[in-house]
């Protein structure tokens, strides 16, 4: 990934917004407008990012629908589901959380869970705190790394 | 009857710069290839992928392509009306204007200016600069047809002459837009609809910048070159007033599975697959006339490059209508299968015809023969296998892609995530980027042979008197 630290530092400028607003006809007000003063183009493609595909009735209640609404762990205490949840866990998690659970991007990971409610917060994500939702992995996948983290405490 | 006086130095200045162009264009093109592979490569903000690839297919397509169908179709022009240029001095003028225009998009695309509409990336100042390059390009080419001295129209004017009118509707209407600043401006379509129309102009900009252009010069030049006329003339009419109008219903097979109307899916879908007739028509027709002269393939340079470009052509107007079929679309499309397709038909079927063009013209241009037979030679193989490695590196990436997302486990979700898919498809990549290696080999060649042929015009010119050269 090349670094694109530059948009950091390259602020968007409200007035050049509102004149962007104005030839899209998008009705933004002049407050929503004046409270990107201070932002860097980086928050910008950030914000963007976030709400793309976001926001499709469609798909939030399909994603509803489809989480299964019994959540028993069908792996309890299995090692080798253990294991496979591990190698997910570095794949897709480590990055934020760190390889030892530790935290970076995201919190360290603390004991005292119970299998359902971490399933839930994998399984959906707290969006709003910068923790993506994994049910692309499918159901299964996400129970075998909960079984991992179990497992680790 | 009285020879006229061709101007043929126009032709040669053309050829110049488009050969730089077309250089710069396949570095930039080397570039993003190992940027795929080497992140680091990525010198932000002017030199990363997002600014140098508009800058590889606007350099490939507006600087090589175009440039060099500028010149041939001012050299075709000439020949085939039997009179000199309308305008001279226009054509100086649309000479310097389309290396301005260039130099423009080349700059403002680094600078990241771009509509972000693919093939038309320019800001509209530089949109204006294109509308008044055509408009001077078309009335030359079309007065220079109106005043001709020949009665008939051979089938490249008719190619030459709706590629000029094609161009200029497609480009007006997909450039409609609203500005802000000097340098960012809004498309006057909004959501499908200008998916829509960017379509309809991206693929009949594949029609008459990529196909008519490259098929005027292949009539042209096939029959010059073998010294055998076209098979036959009623055949490629027909061909061409088919492939004109079935080309315009199939931009949306650039579209197929998105939100708009079903329809007109359907409708391009089976315009594609029509295309197929019209297109080789011009194939057979162009083997046909090669009947009692195959051995040319072994003794002719020209009729290698020439024969080799329209087989391209071939199997990419068969290749096009099956990436146009819905259920081969759901497969490939996103995935690197489409840039193979794109360089068979841009690093094969174009540059082959274009490279073959201008060897036939140089000793025309510079008055003494080329410099080196063998050295040509070498030319088209690196070429061909350069663009072969390319094509075909691309298609099994494209196929293996597209198996890993469509593989699903029995809950619906994905087996693979797209990182997997990502790093799976490196080694492809680096045969990629050392295709264009191979390619850029062969291309060098063939500018060092041009060169020693000026050098080796220039000595003769002082020993031996001009004018016994360009006999033909
Ligand atoms: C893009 C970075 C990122 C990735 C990748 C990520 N997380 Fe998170 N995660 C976060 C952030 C940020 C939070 C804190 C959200 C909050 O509390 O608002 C969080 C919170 C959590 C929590 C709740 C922690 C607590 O104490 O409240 C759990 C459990 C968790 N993540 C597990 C995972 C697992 C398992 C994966 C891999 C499948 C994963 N995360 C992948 C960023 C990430
Ligand atoms: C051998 C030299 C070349 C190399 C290595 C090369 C490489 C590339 C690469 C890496 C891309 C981006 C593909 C992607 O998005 O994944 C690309 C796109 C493209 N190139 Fe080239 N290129 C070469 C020559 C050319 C030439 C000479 C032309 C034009 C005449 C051209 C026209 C295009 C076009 C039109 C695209 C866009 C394709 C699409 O959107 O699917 N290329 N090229
Ligand atoms: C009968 C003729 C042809 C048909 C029906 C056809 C069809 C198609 C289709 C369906 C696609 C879209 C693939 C996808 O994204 O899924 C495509 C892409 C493309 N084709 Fe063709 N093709 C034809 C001939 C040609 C020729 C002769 C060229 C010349 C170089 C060419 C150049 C391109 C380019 C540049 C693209 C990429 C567009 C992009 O950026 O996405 N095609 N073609």
């Amino acid at each position: 990934m090349p670094s694109y630290a530059f948009l950091n530092e390259r602020l968007v400028d409200p007035e050049r917004v509102r004149r962007k607003m104005n030839v899209l006809g998008f009705p933004y007000t002049q407050e929503d407008i004046s409270a990107l003063a201070g932002k860097s183009e980086m928050d910008a493609i950030v914000a963007y990012m976030q709400k793309l595909g976001n926001d499709i009735p469609w798909r939030q209640a399909a994603a509803q629908a489809a989480a299964p609404q019994d959540l028993v762990n069908p792996f309890h205490g299995d090692p080798e589901a253990a294991a496979q949840g591990a190698s997910l866990y570095a794949r897709h998690c480590a990055a934020c959380h760190g390889a030892e659970l530790g935290g970076g991007i995201g919190p360290a990971l603390m004991p005292g869970w119970d299998d359902a409610d971490l399933f839930t917060v994998i399984y959906e994500g707290i969006p709003e705190g910068g923790m993506p939702g994994f049910s692309s992995l499918g159901v299964e996948r996400v129970w075998l790394m909960v079984t991992f983290l179990q497992e680790q405490q | 009857m009285e020879k006229p006086q061709y101007n043929i130095a126009i032709v040669r200045s053309f050829i110049h710069w488009s050969l730089l162009w077309g250089v710069v264009s396949i570095v930039v093109g080397i570039l993003i290839s190992f940027q795929l592979i080497i992140p680091e490569l990525n010198l932000s903000p002017y030199f990363t992928y997002g600014r140098l690839r508009p800058l590889h297919t606007n350099a490939g397509i507006f600087g090589w392509a175009i440039g060099t169908f500028f010149a041939l179709f001012l050299y075709m022009v000439q020949r085939l009306c039997r009179r000199p240029l309308w305008s001279d001095k226009l054509a100086r003028f649309q000479l310097w204007l389309f290396n301005l225009t260039i130099v423009a998009a080349a700059v403002t695309l680094l600078l990241g200016f771009t509509q972000s509409k693919e093939y038309h990336e320019l800001e509209w100042p530089i949109d204006l600069m294109v509308v008044v390059l055509w408009v001077v390009f078309s009335i030359n080419i079309v007065m220079t047809i109106v005043k001709r001295n020949e009665e008939q129209m051979y089938v490249s004017l008719w190619f030459m002459l709706a590629s000029v009118v094609g161009v200029a509707i497609l480009y007006l209407v997909n450039s409609a837009a609203v500005p802000v600043s000097l340098f960012k401006s809004y498309s006057a379509y909004a959501g499908a609809n200008d998916a829509n129309v960017q379509w309809w102009y991206g693929h009949n900009a594949v029609a008459m910048v990529l196909t008519a252009p490259p098929l005027a010069v292949f009539y042209y030049f096939l029959p010059k070159s073998t010294g055998v006329p076209i098979f036959s003339h009623r055949l490629s009419i027909v061909a061409f007033w088919s492939l004109i109008f079935m080309y315009l219903w199939t931009g949306a097979h650039h579209l197929l599975w998105t939100p708009i109307p079903d329809w007109i899916q359907t409708m391009a879908m089976a315009f594609s697959i029509m295309l197929i007739a019209p297109s080789w028509g011009s194939v057979v027709n162009g083997y046909l006339s090669m009947n009692g002269q195959w051995r040319q393939m072994r003794e002719n340079y020209l009729v290698k490059f020439l024969i080799l470009g329209i087989t391209f052509y071939g199997l990419q107007t068969l290749q096009g209508p099956l990436q146009a079929v819905r259920t081969f679309s759901a497969f490939i499309h996103y995935t690197d299968w489409v840039p193979g397709h794109v360089h068979m038909g841009t690093l094969g079927w174009v540059s082959l015809v274009l490279f073959a063009a201008i060897y036939y013209l140089a000793p025309r241009m510079y008055g003494t023969e080329l410099y080196s037979i063998p050295m040509a030679n070498m030319h088209f193989w690196l070429v061909l296998v350069g663009q072969l490695l390319y094509s075909v590196s691309m298609w099994i990436a494209g196929v293996q892609q597209a198996g890993m997302w469509h593989a699903i486990g029995p809950d619906g979700s994905l087996t693979y995530t797209f990182m997997e898919s990502l790093v799976s498809v490196y080694p492809y990549y680096w045969a990629r980027a050392f295709s264009g290696i191979i390619y850029i080999a062969g291309v060098l060649l063939f500018v060092a042979n041009l060169v020693l042929t000026v050098r080796k015009g220039k000595t003769r010119d002082t020993t031996a008197a001009p004018g016994a050269v360009g006999a033909a």
